[in-house]
């Protein structure tokens, strides 16, 4: 056994490799220490990873270390971790290290107490390198290998890209890596059995040098489709508005401020029982505030004037004028503010946002297991989707987003049939496709974005189905159960009300404006009727889902 | 630029409705997979070739103008996907729905339970102002029927939904059903307006936003259950 192989060689290289491990473990630090996530959930995620894979959750008192120590099934797979005066330390050892860090690069090298060394394969990635798709490269390795292991971890294709796909011709590309810790060998082996064998190697540089050529091509293709966003309006309406902005005691001015000053407030909004979602209510904040600038310039006199000097008469209506002034205040007001936005958004969303990605990943280890084939047009969808959070105009976004959803009926079209479809359809081959999202946390945001930004008018529409469905396929992807291939959990989880709530609390404070307070106390009562008994439930926590998923399944 | 034209499209009612009265319903379809809730829609929207929406291929939102004793209606219809997987997602949809059309396979008896599955969580979430319509699909089969017609329509009764038989394939009992459903929804619109006197007469989102929260105002022990999550 590989594992067993403790500290042969590299013996002098081993406080600068520990030097090396321990700065990747603190660059990534996000990806392995999930505080909120409790030690069981923790642990059914792991059953999907290699041998070795750890997490660290919890805090405090509740600190643990858990690791997936699948071929030692008799030892515990949960360790506390002690909160030393000089730093911390596994419960049971000798040793203290001065932070997490250099706690998990000690017992990657070495295992202590554990029952094998922590399994870290550190390639360094800073944030300019760009994530790779991960599904060609999971087709890779079940092909190369003829299913010894169909699985390939999902954080380490997050953390570290496909392995060396630009290097040559290596059967053994682990051996490069100077990083890697030896007493884990080589580490394919973790992932599967045997090494992959070269003749299959060049087709997967080959998709994966395909990739990035068709990317290209996409963005060449949209750009040329949907025009510069980036050129300035130059309208007479836009014009008017852009003046008012400047003038210091304008409405405009005054509310550009007023938005300003609400994203630097520490909080999204207020405090207390009734507070809601914090990145909701800030969302909120500034739809009230465009509609508030819309209204009052569609009546001010001069951006009528302005608007008549465009428009021929018969082109004229009240539902234009509207429609430019939306798109002139949103330039004016909203896209100055837009990164400040996106920054604030992630901090708010922080923790929601980590269940979504640690699900997708868990998700699409199944899914590689399942459907390993995807979709003809999942390439151009993926270049959409890292479009979609480039773009800052609402409009923009929503034609990108209703494109997304004409490539998967698209895709459903060519491997099947050329019938209309429903939902039946549509909705398994959204989900399918946005958990391949490049940046699901981002494409997570955008659909929360448009929600609180579209006009509530327009969300009666098609782009409102289509933005529903989207958030849907999220929500199922942020709340995915591996056993949910099994009996389904009855009722709605705790996870889903809770969203659910919030999704109509947002519908209703948009429609009936000041009513904060009762609506969201009496919607509490029949989410609560259909609950079942499990008050305090934490993320991931259903004892069934749990229960039923453990890695003898595997 | 194609969703341009379908927004404009599809929220034109809430602000426009200024001139002439129209009125603009969202119903949301249910029903497990299979029973051919696209099929129904698809006869009766007849979008195969209609480019107001993202794609011809499409068919999980379909709408229709209708102009029924001199109403003019907008139906927005929405569609769910019936696997269990998703039943959970259930509430976005149906949400701010003014009708329900629950689908089931008259030769499939689970169909049925599904749809009896629905009801009640529909009537839990949106009381009595959601107009529901059960329908029985593929009576072209009715050689394999194993829901019965007695059973099924006292069912509705018993739940205040209204029964209907339709085939997909040969194009039956479709139109009534619909058109049924819109006179419904009209009458359960008037009604509710007369209720509210003149409140809020030009958002119809507003009409439908508030009208979840007042269906139960009842046992207001709200404080203690928000204390405690």
């Amino acid at each position: 056994m590989h594992q067993s192989k403790d500290s042969g060689d590299g013996h002098l290289l081993e406080g600068e490799r520990l030097t090396e491990l321990r700065l990747h473990l603190m660059r990534t630090r996000g990806v392995w220490q999930v505080p909120h996530l409790d030690a069981r959930s923790s642990l059914d995620i792991l059953a999907l990873q290699p041998p070795g894979s750890f997490l660290v959750t919890g805090f405090g008192l509740s600190l643990a270390l858990t690791m997936n120590t699948d071929p030692h099934p008799e030892a515990m797979g949960t360790f506390r971790i002690l909160e030393t005066p000089t730093g911390v330390a596994l419960q049971g050892s000798q040793l203290s290290f001065s932070d997490l860090p250099e706690l998990l690069a000690f017992l990657s090298t070495s295992r202590d107490i554990l029952p094998q060394p922590l399994l870290l394969l550190p390639r360094s990635m800073g944030p300019g390198v760009p994530l790779t798709e991960p599904l060609q490269i999971g087709m890779v390795w079940i092909t190369s290998v003829k299913g010894a292991l169909s699985v390939v971890n999902p954080l380490y294709l997050r953390d570290h890209g496909p392995w060396e796909p630009k290097e040559g011709d290596s059967s053994e590309p682990v051996q490069k890596d100077a990083l890697a810790p030896q007493p884990l060998g080589p580490h394919r082996v973790s992932w599967i059995e045997g090494p992959p064998s070269p003749e299959t190697e060049p087709e997967a540089w080959s998709l994966y040098s395909l990739e990035g050529g068709e990317d290209k091509l996409v963005e060449a293709d949209e750009a040329q489709d949907e025009g510069d966003e980036d050129s300035e309006p130059g309208d007479g309406v836009y014009q008017r508005v852009q003046a008012l902005a400047q003038a210091r005691g304008s409405l405009v001015a005054k509310q550009h401020r007023a938005l300003q000053a609400r994203l630097r407030e520490a909080r999204g909004g207020p405090c207390g029982p009734e507070a809601g979602d914090p990145a909701t209510e800030l969302l909120q904040d500034i739809r009230h505030l465009l509609t508030d600038l819309k209204d009052h310039l569609v009546n001010d006199p001069e951006v009528q004037a302005a608007y008549r000097a465009r428009m021929a008469p018969p082109a004229q209506d009240h539902e234009d004028l509207e429609a430019m002034v939306e798109a002139a205040v949103c330039w004016v007001v909203l896209r100055p503010l837009q990164p400040v936005l996106w920054t604030k958004l992630r901090m708010l969303r922080a923790r929601d946002l980590q269940q979504l990605q640690w699900r997708q990943e868990v998700m699409r280890a199944w899914a590689l297991q399942e459907a390993p084939i995807p979709s003809p047009t999942r390439h151009r969808i993926q270049a959409r989707l890292a479009h979609l959070h480039t773009v800052w105009a609402p409009q923009r976004k929503v034609a990108l987003l209703l494109a997304i959803c004409r490539d998967v009926y698209e895709g459903l079209a060519q491997s099947g049939s050329q019938e209309p479809l429903g939902a039946d359809d549509f909705l398994p081959a959204l989900t399918e496709e946005l958990l391949w999202s490049p940046d699901i946390e981002a494409t997570q945001l955008d659909v929360e974005f448009l929600m609180e930004i579209l006009d509530p008018a327009e969300l009666l529409g098609e782009t409102g189905y289509y933005l529903t469905t989207w958030f849907g396929a999220l929500h199922h992807i942020a709340h995915f159960q591996p056993a949910v291939s099994g009996p389904a959990p009855k009722g709605l989880s705790y996870e889903a009300r809770a969203s659910i709530r919030l999704w109509q609390r947002r519908r209703t404070l948009h429609t009936s404006g000041c009513t904060v307070a009762s609506p969201s106390m009496q919607l509490e009562k029949p989410w609560e009727s259909l609950e079942e008994d499990k008050s305090g439930a934490e993320i991931g926590s259903l004892p069934g889902a749990a229960a039923s998923f453990t890695t003898s399944d595997l | 630029m194609a969703a341009a034209a379908a927004a404009g499209g599809g929220g034109g009612a809430g602000a426009g409705a200024s001139g002439g009265r129209a009125y603009s319903f969202k119903v949301v379809l249910l029903g497990e997979g299979c029973v051919g809730k696209t099929s129904l829609v698809l006869r009766y929207c007849e979008n195969k070739f209609n480019d107001k929406h993202i794609t011809t291929l499409q068919a999980s939102f379909l709408t229709k103008k209708l102009n029924i004793g001199g109403k003019r209606v907008n139906l927005a219809i929405w569609d769910t996907a019936g696997q269990e997987r998703f039943h959970a997602l259930g509430p976005i949809y149906y949400r701010d729905s003014n009708g329900a059309i629950l689908v089931y396979d008259i030769t499939d008896e689970d169909s049925f339970q599904k749809v009896k599955n629905w009801v009640k969580e529909l009537r839990k979430m949106l009381g009595n102002e959601i107009c529901l319509c059960i329908v029985g699909n593929k009576i072209d089969l009715e050689k394999e029927r194993h829901v019965s017609v007695q059973e099924a329509e006292t069912y509705a009764e018993s739940v205040g939904a209204k029964h209907y038989h339709t085939s997909a394939k040969q194009n039956k009992g479709i139109e009534e059903l619909f058109l049924d459903l819109c006179k419904r929804m009209i009458e359960t619109a008037q009604v509710d307006e007369r209720a509210k006197g003149n409140g809020s007469s030009q958002q119809g989102a507003a009409r439908r936003g508030v009208q979840i929260v007042d269906d139960e105002p009842q046992g207001q022990s709200g404080g203690g259950c928000c204390s405690s999550g």
